[in-house]
């Protein structure tokens, strides 16, 4: 059985299951508090939910850019797709630029992570997350400034496939930081 | 150039050399902290010689540290990585691993934190002691142990440590899955192969939450939060269970490796195919998907919800089944074979034996009735070390021995490899025999003082005997030293197939050349074809040889 | 995959988010609940299986994610008692 997936995706696909785990092993520990604690309802209706809802849309949307920035290098089109790809740096900037707003607020409102558990996981988790955009960021640097020079698919596949990830783990810590505000999940 | 070729190489043969090397340094640390408490609990609150007095926080931080260094900073990187490395790409007939500058960026990031690890000795309040376990509250609050930056440093050292093994891992099951040579089907590959890919993904899967735990243990410490502290809500018990729901899956991490090197051991020096091959890696990957239910029987005592116990226990009994098959295995591999004993064999066949014990008295451990007086007492340390002792040393120096030739194109030397292995098989039941005896009378492991309890009297010379066997066991390591350095130089010359061996790596220069092979291997039969009737000169058929 | 399509899987996306966060402020919680991380699953799977390409990939990658997944069940269950139900919370 000799696999069809090239090398360097499926070391990308690896190291994508291992962080499943990080993150996954996080949002457990936060579920299990979270039921145990129903009153963090109260804390939770502190955060910003309009502009962690914008920030979804902007990861969302640059998922977007980036899927179309490689399909675009895949048809030959190395322009075009540095230029979504341009989008898409853009797009992550925006989005940390949007929760530096969000930890402005709330550090100068007086919810530091020593407040409560509640605010020690969004923190952790929320920077944990940033800490990742970042690392994205760099990495989709790099193969930007290098697109021009040569036609790099798989490159561009594989800084691709941890964007995604990226914006997978955002589509979780959304609603079970910010929409868990109404009382629910008790 | 110099240092392009043997410091920052990609090469997988050099990075498992470093990985090896490291772990061999680091096992002299964590030796000479064994050296330093083993002695404060022969003879209480005496000078230690080449340490001096040994207070309370020192003591705690040596068996912290020395806990910590054995099992991350030794036996994983002797066993998974170093081996690892250096074997898993010659063994499948690959000329490198498959991402080679990751490889070298995981050792690497494995040095740093290595050095992370020991600078904490040096800042103010020491090295972390809160034991190798880390349990909060105490190691999640500066001010309860007194320990501010070793504990800071101890967290930032292990999580780096993982973050490097996983990438070896990434490294190891890409490499076996894409890289293997022409014909190598995955039931052709030598046992080693599984076992490394096994507990790379047993690695792999357990490690997150502890990652995760690590950063929450951090914050706690740094940020005054309290994911682990009940005061602010949270709970310890959450970092239990996180700590072995990676601790259990890990001593199998370690264990693989360690089976997968006697396997290889054995088939060549008892000149047999190894018996029950498949029933092997299904029995290990059994046991790889238990590993995952088994962690709560560390915490029996731990005030968790005592219904957790019952299914715990009968995983952790279950468990032993796929183990016994292996076991077996190796047995019958053995049974009717040509064996010779060379020095490598003498190491396997002591990993086997002393492993039983450890495992055997695990089963002690594993049913909570049991487990509720053992726990935390030295039974349960001499259990622990009957386990992984042998995983770590008599495998490793097994694995040594018998690859040394292929490493560095010398032998080393038999009579000396003998004395050494008789010396530490020997010594190291001396040190840890008396610990069963000084357990079942309800001695508590990390005690500082023993003469302080009067119940313990009547039993201190089993202490004494026992830091006798351990200072007997340290030095004969020295033995090992001289013999791996003179070697270099003076041993006689290896031919590439010293041992007559038939996997893929017995086929390269001895050491490899860059790339490995000088052309390609095709495989065409198993790994283990030995003792085949009909042929004239040798007895056994290298896999690329046709059928 | 052609262009138009992933632009519409992208306004799907932009739709279940803008239905989650109607849910938010519906008064039947348990049910708004369940019905937001259902969502969110929806919307992480639309995203692994088209902009990953999951769907063009061997089993044995899901088996990967599949795996971390299991690994965090068998955590979450095994930890309800110790940690949801404590002092009978």
């Amino acid at each position: 059985m000799k696999s069809s997936v090239p090398i360097w995706r499926l070391g990308i696909w690896w190291f994508l299951g291992s962080e499943i785990v990080v993150f996954g092993g996080l949002i457990v520990c936060y579920l299990l508090y979270r039921f145990h604690h129903p009153e963090w309802a109260s804390e939770a209706a502190h955060t910003l939910t309009w502009v962690g809802a914008v920030n979804t849309v902007v990861l969302l949307t640059s998922s977007l850019t980036m899927i179309l920035a490689h399909h675009e290098v895949e048809h030959g089109n190395a322009r075009s797709g540095a230029t979504y790809l341009g989008l898409t740096i853009l797009a992550g900037i925006i989005f940390l630029l949007l929760k530096s707003y969000e930890y402005h607020h709330e550090i100068t409102e007086g919810f530091l992570p020593s407040r409560s558990l509640f605010w020690s996981f969004y923190f952790l988790m929320t920077a944990l997350h940033g800490l990742h955009i970042v690392g994205g960021l760099v990495a989709n640097v790099v193969v930007w400034s290098g697109l021009k020079r040569r036609f790099a698919t798989h490159r561009i596949e594989s800084v691709g496939l941890y964007w995604h990830f990226v914006d997978v783990v955002w589509i979780f810590l959304f609603p079970l930081l910010y929409l868990s505000a109404s009382g629910g999940m008790r | 150039m110099a240092l392009r070729k043997y410091i920052f190489s990609v090469d997988h043969k050099i990075v498992g050399m470093q990985y090896l090397c490291t772990g061999l340094v680091m096992a002299f640390v964590g030796g000479y902290l064994a050296y330093v408490f083993r002695h404060q609990l022969a003879w209480p609150n005496e000078p230690v010689p080449l340490f001096g007095m040994v207070g309370p926080d020192q003591y705690n931080a040596s068996v912290t540290m020395h806990g910590t260094i054995m099992v991350f900073w030794v036996a994983m990187p002797i066993l998974l990585s170093g081996f690892g490395n250096y074997l898993l790409p010659l063994m499948i007939g690959a000329p490198d691993m498959a991402f080679p500058r990751l490889n070298m960026m995981s050792f690497w990031t494995f040095f740093l934190s290595t050095l992370l690890l020991m600078s904490s000795f040096l800042v103010p309040g020491g090295a972390a002691s809160g034991g190798w376990t880390s349990y909060p509250p105490l190691a999640a609050s500066p001010g309860l142990s007194g320990v501010e930056w070793g504990g800071h440093l101890w967290i930032l050292a292990v999580a780096l440590e993982f973050a490097s093994m996983l990438m070896g891992g990434i490294n190891f099951l890409t490499t076996t899955l894409t890289m293997r040579a022409p014909g190598m089907t995955l039931f052709r590959m030598p046992i080693l192969v599984w076992m490394l890919n096994i507990a790379s993904l047993v690695f792999m899967f357990s490690v997150g939450p502890l990652i995760a735990g690590a950063f929450m243990l951090l914050a706690d410490r740094l940020f005054q939060t309290g994911f682990f502290l009940p005061q602010s809500g949270g709970d310890p018990l959450l970092f239990q269970h996180l700590f072995w729901f990676f601790g259990h899956p890990e001593v199998y991490v370690l264990l693989f490796p360690a089976l997968g090197i006697i396997a290889e051991v054995m088939t060549v020096f008892a000149r047999k195919p190894f018996f029950g091959y498949r029933p092997l890696i299904y029995a290990s990957l059994i046991a790889s998907v238990l590993s995952f239910l088994v962690w709560a029987h560390h915490q029996f005592i731990s005030g968790m919800d005592p219904r957790l116990a019952a299914p715990f226990s009968i995983t952790t009994i279950i468990i032993s089944v796929p183990f016994a098959v292996a076991i077996f295995s190796y047995i019958a591999t053995l049974w009717g074979g040509s064996i010779e004993l060379k020095t490598p064999m003498i190491f396997a066949l002591g990993m086997l034996a002393e492993f039983l014990v450890g495992g055997v008295t695990g089963i002690f451990n594993g049913s909570a009735a049991a487990d509720i007086y053992l726990h935390d007492t030295y039974f349960v340390v001499a259990h622990f070390h009957y386990t992984l002792f042998p995983v770590t040393f008599l495998a490793g120096f097994a694995g040594i021995y018998f690859w040394y030739p292929k490493w560095f194109g010398r032998l080393m030397n038999e009579t000396w490899g003998k004395i050494h292995a008789v010396l530490t098989i020997i010594s190291f039941n001396v040190t840890f025999l008396p610990l069963f005896a000084i357990g079942l009378v309800g001695h508590q492991r990390r005690i500082f003082d023993p003469s302080l309890f009067d119940y313990l009297q009547p039993f201190q010379h089993l202490h004494v005997i026992s830091t006798w066997g351990f200072i007997i066991l340290f030095l004969s390591q020295i033995i090992f030293v001289v013999n791996f350095i003179a070697s270099l130089c003076y041993g006689p010359i290896a031919t590439r197939n010293p041992w007559s061996a038939a996997t893929l790596e017995w086929l390269a220069p001895s050491p490899p050349g860059h790339g490995n092979f000088e052309e390609p291997p095709v495989v065409h039969r198993g790994p283990y074809d030995y003792s085949l009737p009909g042929l004239t000169g040798k007895d056994w058929k290298n896999q690329t040889e046709a059928v | 995959m052609t262009k138009q399509s992933l632009i519409n899987i992208w306004l799907g996306l932009l739709l279940l988010l803008g239905l989650s966060l109607l849910l938010g402020s519906w008064g039947h919680v348990v049910l708004a609940t369940s019905l937001i991380f259902t969502i969110a699953l929806l919307k992480a799977g639309l995203v692994v299986y088209y902009y990953m390409g999951l769907k063009w990939e061997p089993k044995y990658i899901a088996l990967i994610i599949l795996s971390g997944i299991l690994c965090l069940i068998l955590l979450y269950f095994a930890l309800v008692p110790d940690i949801v139900y404590r002092y009978g919370g």
